[in-house]
């Protein structure tokens, strides 16, 4: 029982939400052809602007509604200040041919506050709190050999930084704990071109990023580190360039990134493409990634691995969003079977503003394994 | 129109990347501890909730080599004090002596059939880890070549863990 409970528990919070917000998808198919067009975020994520608000409301969800902050009841903040937060509630079904066979769970899924302050000189500063999921209790004993800060906290910020930005879009420069910009930034973590690119579940890590943003193209440049006290996330140090440049009368987008990390027993080279591109016509956002990564083992030779992904995002009704994505990685390009194939199906239907109702099925098989499925139902609510 | 097509090009290459898979189906991969922690073990166990150091579910922290390789193989737990009789690493916890000792590691070596760690990949009577993305075969077959070899730390140990 204590196991099945864990596992349950491990998959959800394997499952977690990523920042929320973060929608590429209507890049390009809402008229909008920036990300900091919504966002206060020069790549994107996290709080929306005044106009990310208004869009939400307005233009995205199926009944429209007041996007501003509490649907624009209360006092109006001061234009220096913008909160936020984040409220998600899940359902979900994980079935990996467990010998006791699928299992269910429903859960909060996340719980968040963020703010963003305006200060002189272009500045900002902006950040998240939340709790942590954890499986383990904090009292609970565990072995006296092993490095666990377990009790260090629960309570995080995924997201803090102070940015440089005197116009948007323009330069910028951006310091503190965050995701790099790389690649087509999905907001699920799940996939592989996140997963295992150094992009998973609480992976932000600190970052110098500076960066060049125009009306069609986009320039970011990131150094970053590990979180080296709380020991929370990635491992890697190095460096990431990201570039991507609008295409078909500002209809899409192709790009290239890069990144050099070092991280504990393996030195990693990736280089890659993106690709978007809305077709008006089948009101169709197709999108694709492909990265090679170039693997170095300490003492242990090297490898070639391929980690893509591509999908296309459908809008049948307003306020609704329906995303086909397939999913390849091949560790060692050497070994045929040393592979994951994954498909995924995502419904989201954004009914009044603020509002979200959301549905992953997800199918995984690894070369020779047995199948995964997973679906993820969840509710969310931003303030 | 050029430009246009180009970037169409750019586009389908893209995609193409994603469903072409390469390579003869041997694996030249070796079967080393170091190789298997930093390929396999970190990417898909030593996740942030799970077996990383701030998490670390079981006790078992996968985030590199030397870590890994004691929860595997050395990992000390918690025990209820079953002769009343121990008196080194002990203590009360809510009325209930316990005491730390090492137990059956989770590899065998030589012997990978009884390998707790490769029950678990494989889910045989036991909770599939990882939980969230099974593990290809060929990745599991290179582990078991690992327990097979003696499940040694460092290729030139003499001593079994």
């Amino acid at each position: 029982m204590m196991a099945r409970a864990a596992a349950i528990a491990l998959v959800w919070l394997l499952y977690a939400a990523a920042p929320a917000h973060a929608y590429p998808h209507w890049q390009f198919s809402s008229g909008t052809n920036r990300c900091s067009s919504c966002h206060y975020a020069p790549s994107g994520g996290g709080l929306l602007s005044d106009y990310g608000r208004y869009q939400a409301g307005d233009e995205l969800s199926s009944f429209g509604g007041d996007g501003a902050l509490l649907h624009g009841v209360g006092p109006t903040l001061p234009g220096w200040l913008d909160l936020g937060g984040d409220l998600r509630g899940a359902l979900i079904v994980n079935d990996v041919q467990d010998p006791d066979g699928a299992h269910a769970a429903v859960f909060p899924m996340q719980a968040e506050l963020a703010a963003r302050l305006a200060l002189p000189g272009s500045l900002s500063i902006a950040g998240t709190v939340g709790l942590r999921g954890q499986v383990r209790r904090a009292d609970e004993l565990v072995p006296d050999q092993n490095f666990q800060p377990v009790d260090a906290s629960q309570l995080i910020s995924r997201e803090h930084f102070v940015t440089w930005q005197p116009e948007s879009p323009g330069p910028y420069v951006k310091l503190g704990r965050f995701y790099a910009p790389f690649g087509l930034r999905l907001p699920e973590h799940v996939f592989y071109v996140r997963r295992d690119l150094g992009f998973n579940f609480m992976e932000e890590s600190y970052n110098l990023s500076v960066g060049w943003h125009s009306d069609r193209t986009e320039l970011d440049v990131t150094a970053f580190m590990p979180d080296e006290l709380r020991h929370m996330g990635g491992t890697e140090w190095g460096g990431a360039v990201s570039y991507q440049r609008h295409i078909v009368d500002d209809r899409g987008a192709v790009g290239g990134q890069a990144k050099l990390a070092s991280g504990v027993g393996v030195t990693r080279a990736i280089g890659g493409a993106i690709a978007k591109l809305y077709l008006p016509a089948a009101r169709a956002l197709v999108v694709a990634e492909a990265d090679l990564v170039w693997n170095r083992f300490d003492g242990a030779g090297a490898t070639l691995q391929l980690v893509s992904i591509a999908g296309v995002s459908l809008f049948p009704l307003r306020g609704t969003v329906l995303s086909l994505y397939g999913e390849h990685e091949q560790t060692d390009l050497r070994v045929s079977n040393a592979r994951w194939e994954a498909g995924s199906v995502e419904l989201s239907w954004f009914p009044v503003a603020h509002v979200e109702l959301q549905a992953l099925g997800r199918l995984q098989l690894p070369a020779g394994g047995d199948l995964a499925r997973t679906l993820l139902v969840q509710l969310h609510y931003y303030l | 129109m050029r430009a246009r097509a180009r970037h169409i090009g750019l586009l389908a290459a893209a995609i193409a990347a994603v469903a072409v898979g390469c390579g003869d189906g041997a694996d030249p991969r070796p079967a080393s501890w170091s190789y298997l922690s930093a390929a396999i073990l970190q990417p898909s166990c030593a996740t942030a909730s799970c077996h990383s150091p701030g998490a670390a579910v079981a006790g078992l922290d996968f985030s590199d080599a030397e870590r890994g390789y004691l929860s595997l193989t050395r990992l000390w737990v918690w025990v209820v004090d079953p002769t009343g009789e121990l008196t080194e690493n002990c203590r009360v916890i809510e009325g209930v002596r316990v005491c730390q000792r090492t137990v059956r590691p989770l590899v065998n070596p030589y012997n990978p059939a009884q390998s707790r760690l490769i029950h678990m990949l494989r889910a045989e009577g036991s909770p599939r880890m990882p939980p969230d993305r099974p593990l290809p075969e060929a990745d599991i077959l290179l582990i078991e070549r690992w327990i097979l070899d003696g499940a040694r730390e460092h290729p030139d140990d003499a001593e079994d863990p």
